[in-house]
């Protein structure tokens, strides 16, 4: 009867270490995937708000009307600028290898087509006689004014509006498309335009003047920039942006590819595509001022427009008026 | 006999009844035990005074230090056997998962960046070999994380894998979607396919190719850590080896000071079956650690630096692509490759990975493959120089042809050609790796059971022969 009480503290002593070595509280379910936030993949080079404004050309209005340029001069085809291009064999031109229409790659060929591809064809026929004599540069649109600057390239067609801000930097031929920006929507959105866009994010390349317009809406959309145009189908494609906003051919091409949206509102602005080239090559501007006319007269350009544009934009087009200076 | 306790006897009726505890006072049970060291040393101290309790305390010491040699020795044993084991079926194999994982992503990556280019090559070829990619990165994946309990999840490292291996298994899917959504919309001739194909490379550089190489390292090193482990000296078994054969030379000794004869059968076969289980025991664990040093050497080393210059020459193969395809002014990619191109054959084409691999599998069976792999990577450096010199000069269509086209020596092929020597060659080095293992596992056999009988053998052995002299006492 005596040793009870040690017998007792040994199970007692036993019973103790057995609970907290045996059994750890569990006191709510045990989870061992826990959700994560889940990573949604994005193009490359998103900027969201006031970081995407970067680059984009100010609002300035103080050049006037920045679409007028140089007379055309035929005979330019002697001048330096020109016979430097003659000498290297090949128009070396900055274009766009996404964009739908205008300037893309055909997945199945590799070959670059469209709208703007065809107005380079036409240069380098113009100037080398055979529109095969031509060097494609695939740039992004933030690298227009570099690459020319650089003298990567000799000209740059790659719908790219002649403003203000940008005639400083390089030199424009006469329009050769005007374009109207709208926006471009999924199917079951019931958005109509920027002004019910307020707070929502919307898409359009860097540097590019659509990106100015997003951000100068009154119902101040949130803008997000991306380097190529395709990369804002797929952003609307993942439901990562609401809209995408820009030049209605752009949009037109965007919707060719996914019938599932729609080009909605009024008209936000007029944007003239000019061939951008070196501010130094006045005479290679000239000359091209007069091949554009050429092709406004003998119906090349039209015939361009109808082959990838008319139809899809549904919208009849004539070149724009050239307006020389002097 | 002493009082232990110092109190007062409490007159109780146990207190009378005999034996030296008793006699004293009546203790708890938890105090019978904590003096119990105390009470055994102070009879022991008293026994060793006399010579027949010297003789039972020699007897005491070479039976327990044989029991315990024996003991730990085929603890040793099993331990060493389990753990060559474990590095045969899991460690090695897991790495291998690893490095598998790593470098089907890699391929993938590779294939992806090649489908943007346009020049003869076949788009069912380069389809076939992304979806051989991606079902192998998948089983991989499985083997990894399923290496991975939950039972570890405590340390910092553990939780780091675990991770990382969320991240893979979660955007492994999510890229494959990517990857079927380009291919859906560039079959229609849309752009943006591409636009697609863009976003599964940046998902793919961003979020699974860097814990893909981190978890390869951490499984690369997991192996490494095993093979010496397995490797270490049997501190503990040494010890206790030197320690009873001292003991067993000290009874005889003494045995035969004090009764003039010069041997104790006992005494003399306990010794010789120690002597046997040291003999037994260091050649067959120098042997099996011989196996594992060569499978080492010759196997997992030289593997673990052919996948590593295999995936430099995945790397190296997608930043060639890309060079073509990523063709902005001011793009850096061709810098990119010159680093990789130092890695795998080093500036003047003989240094770099490919000398290292060299070195290790000089005179090895892999040797011939290495070679004809290095000279292939020499050969592809050649082929690049040449597409780069062709792209400069604004011939981008044949540079791309050179680069990608199905016929022989072009860069493409190269790359395909050395993927496979590398390829080979591995699984030779992996061959090796298996073979020494097991040779150093077989080397282990029968030594557990061999060291316990011998242990017995011992422990019979000096009973018998120490207490045949206590007898001389009755």
């Amino acid at each position: 009867m005596r040793r009870k009480p040690g017998t007792l503290l040994g199970v007692l002593a036993l019973t103790a270490a057995f609970v907290a070595s045996g059994c750890s509280s569990v006191d709510g379910p045990v989870n061992l995937a826990p959700s994560q936030s889940v990573h949604r993949p994005q193009p490359f080079g998103v900027e969201v708000g006031s970081a995407a404004l970067k680059g984009v050309p100010k609002p300035d209005t103080s050049c006037g009307d920045p679409t007028v340029s140089l007379p055309p001069d035929p005979d330019a085809s002697h001048s330096e600028a020109v016979t430097d291009i003659k000498q290297y064999g090949k128009l070396k031109v900055g274009v766009d290898n996404s964009t739908y229409l205008f300037g893309f790659r055909d997945p199945k060929s590799g070959n670059l087509q469209g709208f703007d591809i065809g107005i380079a064809h036409e240069m380098a026929k113009a100037i080398l006689g055979d529109p095969k004599k031509i060097e494609f540069k695939e740039i992004d649109s933030s690298q227009r004014i570099t690459a020319l600057q650089r003298g990567d390239v000799d000209m740059v067609i790659r719908t790219m509006t002649i403003t203000c801000d940008r005639i400083k930097k390089v030199a424009f031929s006469t329009p050769y498309f005007a374009a109207k920006q709208r926006v471009l929507v999924p199917s079951d959105s019931l958005a109509n335009g920027l002004s019910s866009l307020g707070g929502k994010r919307v898409c359009a390349t860097d540097g590019s003047t659509s990106l100015r317009n997003i951000a100068a809406a009154k119902s101040n959309p949130v803008p997000v920039s991306v380097p190529d145009w395709s990369d804002c189908l797929v952003m609307l494609q993942q439901r990562q942006v609401a809209a995408v906003s820009t030049d209605d051919t752009i949009l037109a091409g965007m919707h060719a590819q996914d019938p599932d949206t729609k080009i909605v509102g009024p008209a936000i602005s007029t944007e003239p595509y000019g061939i951008a080239m070196s501010s130094d090559d006045e005479h290679l501007v000239r000359f091209v001022n007069a091949e554009l006319d050429a092709m406004r007269d003998d119906g090349s350009w039209q015939d361009l427009y109808d082959k990838w544009i008319g139809s899809r934009l549904g919208r009849k087009a004539s070149m724009p008026a050239a307006n020389y200076k002097g | 006999m002493t009082t232990v306790g110092g109190r007062a006897p409490t007159g109780s009726p146990q207190a009378s009844s005999g034996g030296p505890r008793s006699a004293a006072e009546p203790k708890s049970g938890l105090a019978v035990l904590t003096s119990l060291p105390r009470d055994l040393f102070l009879r022991g101290k008293q026994a060793v005074r006399t010579s027949p309790g010297k003789l039972a305390g020699m007897l005491v010491v070479v039976v327990v230090l044989s029991i315990v040699t024996g003991v730990v020795g085929a603890m040793m044993v099993q331990q060493k056997s389990s753990k060559l084991d474990d590095i045969a079926t899991k460690r090695e194999p897991v790495a291998t998962a690893a490095h598998q994982l790593y470098r089907a992503l890699a391929d993938a990556d590779a294939m992806t960046v090649s489908s943007f280019l346009h020049g003869g090559q076949d788009p069912a070829k380069l389809y076939a070999r992304y979806q051989r990619d991606i079902q192998r990165a998948g089983s991989a994946l499985a083997v990894v994380s399923s290496d991975f309990t939950a039972g570890e999840k405590s340390s910092e490292a553990a939780r780091n894998t675990a991770a990382m291996l969320r991240k893979l298994t979660g955007n492994l899917p999510v890229y494959a979607g990517l990857i079927e959504r380009a291919y859906a919309n560039q079959r229609q001739g849309y752009p943006v396919g591409s636009a697609y194909l863009h976003e599964a490379y940046q998902l793919m550089q961003d979020e699974m190719l860097l814990p893909a190489s981190r978890l390869f390292e951490a499984e690369k090193n997991r192996l490494a850590a095993e093979q010496d482990d397995a490797n270490s000296f049997p501190w503990w078994t040494a010890a206790f080896v030197v320690l009873l054969l001292a003991s067993l030379y000290y009874v005889q000794r003494y045995l035969r000071m004090r009764t003039n004869r010069s041997f104790n059968v006992g005494l003399v076969v306990a010794s010789v079956a120690v002597v046997l289980g040291l003999l037994w025991g260091a050649s067959a664990t120098i042997i099996a650690s011989l196996h594992v040093s060569t499978g080492r050497g010759e196997g997992s080393k030289p593997a673990a630096v052919l996948e590593q210059t295999g995936l430099n020459v995945i790397t190296g193969h997608a930043v060639e692509m890309l060079a073509l395809v990523n063709r902005n002014p001011g793009s850096n990619y061709d810098d990119l490759f010159q680093d990789f191109r130092e890695t795998l054959v080093g500036k003047r084409g003989n240094g770099g990975l490919f000398s290292n691999a060299t070195e290790l599998v000089a005179g090895t069976p892999i040797a011939g493959e290495v070679a004809s792999a290095r000279r292939d990577t020499q050969h592809w450096m050649k082929v690049h120089d040449k597409i780069v010199h062709l792209d400069n000069k604004g011939l981008f269509d044949q540079a791309v042809h050179l680069a990608v086209a199905q016929n022989e020596g072009t860069a493409g092929t190269l790359f395909y050609k050395v993927e496979d020597e590398l390829g080979s060659a591995i699984t030779k080095a992996r061959t090796v790796f298996a073979t020494q293992n097991s040779a150093a596992r077989n080397a282990l056999i029968g030594l557990e059971a061999g060291i316990l009988v011998l242990a017995v053998i011992s422990v019979v052995g000096s009973a018998v022969g120490i207490s045949k002299r206590l007898q001389e006492y009755r």
